[in-house]
């Protein structure tokens, strides 16, 4: 049978089923066929990987149902049919295929990082979506690239640039895992900057962070893996750790394996279920640590057991690329539980905080007010 | 903080909060787009379709009844929207001999729809669990699927038994996290 053939056979009796008029036997057949799907290739599970995509669609159904345009998030109508899109490649000029690249280049995905969106809720002004997946990448030669897909390949690399480094750049609002030549695997979290080089040596594995990271450092023995966090260095040979290096002070968090943390000639090494804490005053403090709290971020939660209003206040405006004001009005004694996903909306953060800290939050452009 | 189950999240769609649906959309998203990328393969077509399932299910929501979840009519309507979207905008369907073929095989015994979605829901959640970090995956596996205890998959894979909590329980986090239900 001819492919056309077939395929306009299947057609027919697709239809047929739509509406409804098929046999038994024909029904079983489209069902048989529609659930018999193999396992999508490790290409496609990538590309599936979006972690912005329950907000996009949210924002799309909520201009579609609610008529509530957001501006920085809606689908051009051109774009959506390829076939549309292809026509005007045709019929437009060489200047129109330029304003076209640009447009649908990740500069879209950039605006589209916790987007101001109208709000449900008239306690607020307005709305943030969530932060999304997103890096830039500086290579050695000083060009950036915007990345949007989940995953670092290996870049292209010429040999003049043995040696030098490349910088991911994680903005507020943005989170992003990339993959290391080695095999080891970093997640970063958002207003964090990696830098590693375009080849590891032969004897060692170093990168330096600024921000907070969950690694999943491929084993081995021969070349011990170091990071350099504001100070601080740790060392591991192959192990699974956070590490929260927002300020001098650095954490490590340990999920499994055991690594070392340096500092100014001092030294310890922990194990799972510690943190590791180097103070201003080149110390090194170990403590008993909650593993679900300090990785929460990486399984897109925020997680508080006793933070401080302070504490929570800074991790939301890294996630959503807002400025808190009034912060001061909630002493840093009191302290909260709980966790939220980093998934909701920011005005649904709020009113859970609204319920814990007994305070009203407005939301004003990207401020948000405490009254 | 409570996660709200499917009935009561449904029965507060029915009432017009638009919260409510939101939420449904941030908790389904993932797992439902993942059923029509496999088979629509576009991602651009795969999330229109999406965006339309949800679109239904907002103007059916006085009309619809659901007893535990919503799983089955969320899909049941993706797998209309997949078929319509076969129908009208391919040109040609490139697996359409193993459509017609299996008319043939009669000797397969009859499986009802849920069964054929139960066994797809369990592909999904595999390919989920292939994404987590390695021992957290080892260790999630062993656990659930080959019910070994902590002590033999702590021997097994090397690690001490607390590691091997540790690991279980941030791996149930993470699919809660996916696919909140």
């Amino acid at each position: 049978m001819k492919e056309q053939e077939s395929s306009d056979q299947a057609k027919a009796l697709l239809k047929k089923y739509l509406e409804g008029q098929c046999t038994a036997e024909e029904e079983q057949q489209v069902l048989r066929w529609f659930y018999a799907q193999d396992q999508p290739d490790e290409e496609q599970l990538h590309k599936e990987q979006d972690v912005g995509r329950a907000s996009r669609i949210n924002a799309r159904l909520e201009e579609q149902l609610f008529h509530a345009p957001d501006p920085t998030i809606r689908r051009l109508p051109w774009f959506r049919s390829k076939w549309m899109v292809a026509a005007m490649l045709v019929a437009l000029s060489g200047f129109s295929f330029w304003l076209f690249n640009r447009l649908s280049t990740p500069q879209q995905v950039a605006l589209e990082l916790a987007a101001e969106v109208p709000s449900h809720n008239q306690a607020f002004h307005n709305d943030i979506l969530p932060g999304g997946q997103y890096a830039k990448i500086v290579t050695p030669k000083g060009e950036e690239q915007q990345l949007a897909d989940p995953f670092v390949q290996q870049l292209e690399q010429a040999a003049d640039q043995q040696g030098k480094n490349f910088l991911v750049d994680v903005p507020k609002a943005g989170t992003y895992m990339i993959i290391l030549e080695d095999g080891t695997k970093v997640w970063l979290n958002a207003s964090t900057k990696l830098s590693y080089p375009t080849h590891f040596e032969s004897d060692q594995r170093q990168v330096a962070l600024t921000g907070e990271a969950y690694f999943e450092v491929a084993k081995d023995a021969s070349r011990p893996f170091r990071i350099n966090a504001n100070g601080t260095t740790i060392e591991v040979l192959g192990t699974t750790f956070n590490v929260n290096a927002y300020h001098d002070e650095v954490s490590t968090s340990l999920v499994e394996g055991s690594v070392k943390v340096l500092k100014e000639g001092k030294q310890t090494i922990i194990k799972p279920g510690q943190q590791a804490t180097t103070t201003l005053t080149n110390n090194i403090e170990v403590t008993a640590t909650d593993l679900a709290k300090n990785t929460a971020w990486q399984r897109d939660e925020f997680y508080f057991d006793g933070n401080n209003f302070s504490d929570i206040s800074l991790q939301i405006a890294r996630w959503y690329n807002v400025e808190f004001e009034g912060t001061e009005a909630i002493g840093t004694n009191s302290t909260y539980k709980g966790s939220i996903s980093r998934n909701s909306r920011l005005s649904e953060v709020l009113q859970i905080l609204a319920l814990a800290t007994g305070r009203k939050f407005d939301i004003i452009g990207r401020k948000v007010m405490i009254q | 903080m409570k996660q709200l189950d499917d009935t009561e999240l449904f029965a507060r769609i029915q009432a017009d909060d638009r919260y409510a649906f939101s939420e449904l959309v941030n908790c389904y998203s993932d797992i439902l787009f993942r059923f029509i990328q496999r088979r629509v393969s576009c991602v651009e077509d795969s999330e229109d379709i999406l965006q339309e399932v949800f679109v239904s299910l907002w103007n059916q929501r006085h009309k619809i009844t659901i007893e535990i979840s919503l799983y089955p009519y969320l899909f049941k309507t993706a797998k209309y929207k997949i078929i319509d979207w076969t129908v009208h905008e391919q040109k040609k369907i490139a697996s359409a001999e193993k459509l017609l073929a299996s008319f043939q095989d009669a000797a397969i015994s009859p499986t009802s729809e849920d069964e054929l979605l139960a066994k797809e829901l369990a592909v999904l959640i595999d390919s989920e669990i292939d994404k987590m970090p390695s021992t957290m995956k080892s260790a999630f596996s062993l656990s659930r699927k080959e019910s070994m205890s902590i002590k033999d998959i702590a021997s097994e894979l090397a690690i001490s038994e607390q590691t091997v909590k540790n690991n279980i329980s941030l791996a149930l986090g993470w699919l809660k996290l996916r696919f909140k239900s």
